[in-house]
């Protein structure tokens, strides 16, 4: 039902599952390294937890993010599948809407946390501030946001189109 | 108790009509604080917090790391050795195919905590050797789909550490306690499929020699030991569960890229991409769920719950009963992991009021959910192993209809007895 992604979308959407990829193998490396130094070198490491938490946010809003652009989400459609296509645009068109309410909402409220935490930094690793965390969940919403948006217009096309 | 209604009422509309789940509770949990502070004193830093704390925890991140170690041992030919060496040992009994299918799920369940990763990988071997065979075709895919629920009762499972994580309980004690039901549950769908194998008058085959034997066992004894592996370290408190699950990736990709040479590294890159999708969908529920967790936190729903059960007066037996009716219902409409997210801060205060321990409680939980994969119209083991094996969704219902009472009686017994349940993660203790 939703317009198909531009070329550049999918170009874009697939480097950053590349990206995600490289996340994940760092989160797993921090894990591994985490064992590693306590058995092997007797030399627990205090950073791996705390990063590859930070990295396990990143891979879930990243990836989130990637999924929505894909319509990829876990969800229910046994109700609508039935419905008329002029029908399943306008229920579309709503959920859309109702989407980008909640992303603005959290790009505003990750955006002032952002702002808020931009000099406070992770406890075992000073070089990272909290900060840079609600950065990337601001511009993930954002991007979301934009997605959800283009999906309502999308929507709207179809049900105009549907009409003439 | 009004907000918990208006946040229940918004969400089940918006997941009926097609909202993606994370988004649908985002926008209820939006509605319950616009009606509660009014729409210019909404905390929306709250929400921001909330997502992302709920994911910013060590111990869901035995999630993906379990999903990609269940979807490495999927590749090549270790599906293939196991339920060989399954056939070897139980194939030549009345029905041993269905056997071997159950027992092939046992230990498939000991490396992967998904049943979806089960019914797609062993569940294409099972079909094809029971057809090949000459069972019915329908019993085949029944069975396919019904043992593959025992993979996320079995540890390691990514809904239990979702409930874990969830009811902020011991990963490695609610893992541990999986054991036993999930044995529990192949017994009970080993009896049901003996029983109709001699109902339907399939005959017994030749006992395989004993080289046979010994070649299947050799050629499986790898992929055998990886629960072993994922095990002992977490019982004898040698690492979390999350580092068993990291540990568990090492071993398989030394067993896929290494030992057998069946995957490339671009395979490998492939499952990692597919591994973070996987999580991601499920993680951001999780996250989102943390926002609706602290709604019902400062609305006190929770103890409103408590004090309406215990003014109803119901005890224990008649609570779990209640809950257990309640989330059958539930799965029949929700995915499990976001079942658990959003009915375990609502579900477990009723439990723990009436003296279950929350490690029992997630062990019944899952189990109901389970059965929720087995039944339409959001019965996604039932798609999946439709898909393998050509059956429509009615057929794959009728398939599967004869192992609910196996499966419903298991659910009995993991919800009346706790042993069953207690009794390994207390020898822990």
């Amino acid at each position: 039902m939703e317009r198909r992604n531009a070329p550049w979308v999918d170009g874009v959407s697939k480097a950053s599952a590349w990206l995600v990829a490289a996340i994940f193998a760092a989160m797993y490396l921090c894990v591994m390294l985490q064992i590693v130094a306590r058995y092997a070198i007797d030399f627990p490491v205090a950073w791996t937890e705390e990063l590859a938490r930070f990295l396990l946010t990143a891979i879930t809003f990243v990836g989130a993010t990637i999924l929505w652009i894909r319509h990829g989400h876990i969800a229910t459609d046994f109700l609508i599948s039935g419905m008329p296509d002029k029908g399943i645009a306008s229920v579309k068109a709503l959920m859309n809407l109702l989407a980008f309410v909640l992303f603005l909402a959290m790009v505003f409220g990750s955006w002032t946390m952002s702002v808020w935490t931009w000099e406070r930094s992770a406890s075992s690793m000073s070089w990272f501030r909290i900060g840079y965390l609600y950065a990337m969940v601001t511009a993930c919403a954002a991007v979301m946001m934009i997605f959800a948006a283009r999906d309502v217009l999308a929507c709207i096309g179809q049900m105009r189109g549907d009409r003439r | 108790m009004t907000l918990l209604l208006l946040f229940l009422g918004v969400l089940i509309i918006l997941t009926l009509l097609g909202m993606p789940i994370f988004t649908a509770i985002g926008i209820s949990a939006l509605v319950g604080m616009l009606v509660h502070y009014g729409p210019t004193e909404v905390p929306y830093t709250i929400i921001a917090q909330k997502f992302l704390y709920g994911v910013n925890s060590f111990p869901l991140m035995a999630v993906p790391l379990f999903i990609l170690a269940g979807k490495i041992m999927n590749v090549g030919t270790v599906t293939t050795r196991i339920f060989d060496f399954v056939r070897c040992l139980v194939g030549h009994w009345r029905g041993g195919l269905a056997q071997a299918n159950v027992l092939s799920s046992v230990f498939f369940a000991g490396m992967s905590g998904s049943a979806l990763a089960d019914a797609m990988g062993m569940g294409q071997i099972e079909i094809k050797a029971m057809r090949d065979s000459g069972y019915d075709e329908e019993f085949s895919a029944g069975i396919t789909a019904a043992s593959s629920t025992i993979g996320p009762i079995i540890p390691p499972s990514i809904p239990l550490i979702i409930f874990g994580v969830m009811a902020n309980t011991s990963i490695t004690a609610i893992l541990i306690a999986g054991l036993l039901p999930g044995l529990l549950m192949a017994g009970s769908l080993i009896v049901m499929s003996y029983v109709m194998a001699r109902r339907r008058g399939y005959q017994k085959s030749a006992r395989p020699d004993l080289a046979t034997l010994i070649l299947a066992t050799k050629r499986a004894i790898l992929p055998l030991l990886t629960p072993i592996i994922i095990l002992s370290g977490m019982i004898f408190g040698v690492v979390t569960p999350t580092e068993a699950a990291a540990i568990a990736v090492t071993y398989s990709l030394l067993l896929a890229m290494f030992i057998y040479r069946e995957m490339s590294f671009q395979a490998l890159t492939d499952l990692v991409v597919e591994t973070v999708f996987d999580s991601a969908s499920v993680l951001i529920i999780v996250g989102a769920s943390a926002l609706f967790g602290w709604i019902l936190v400062f609305s006190k729903v929770p103890q409103e719950l408590v004090a309406m059960f215990s003014d109803l007066g119901l005890g224990t037996v008649s609570t779990l009963m209640v809950i257990n009716l309640l989330l059958l219902a539930v799965g029949l409409f929700l995915e499990a992991s976001a079942a658990i997210v959003i009915f375990t801060p609502m579900l477990l205060p009723l439990a723990l009021a009436v003296g279950v321990d929350p490690v029992h409680f997630g062990i019944i939980m899952v189990f109901n959910l389970m059965i929720g994969l087995l039944t339409p119209p959001m019965g996604l083991t039932l798609f999946a192993v439709g898909k393998i094996s050509g059956l429509p969704l009615n057929a794959m219902t009728r398939a599967v209809m004869p192992f609910y009472p196996a499966l419903l009686i298991g659910l009995l017994i993991v919800t009346f007895v706790p042993e069953v349940s207690l009794l390994l993660p207390g020898l822990l203790k």
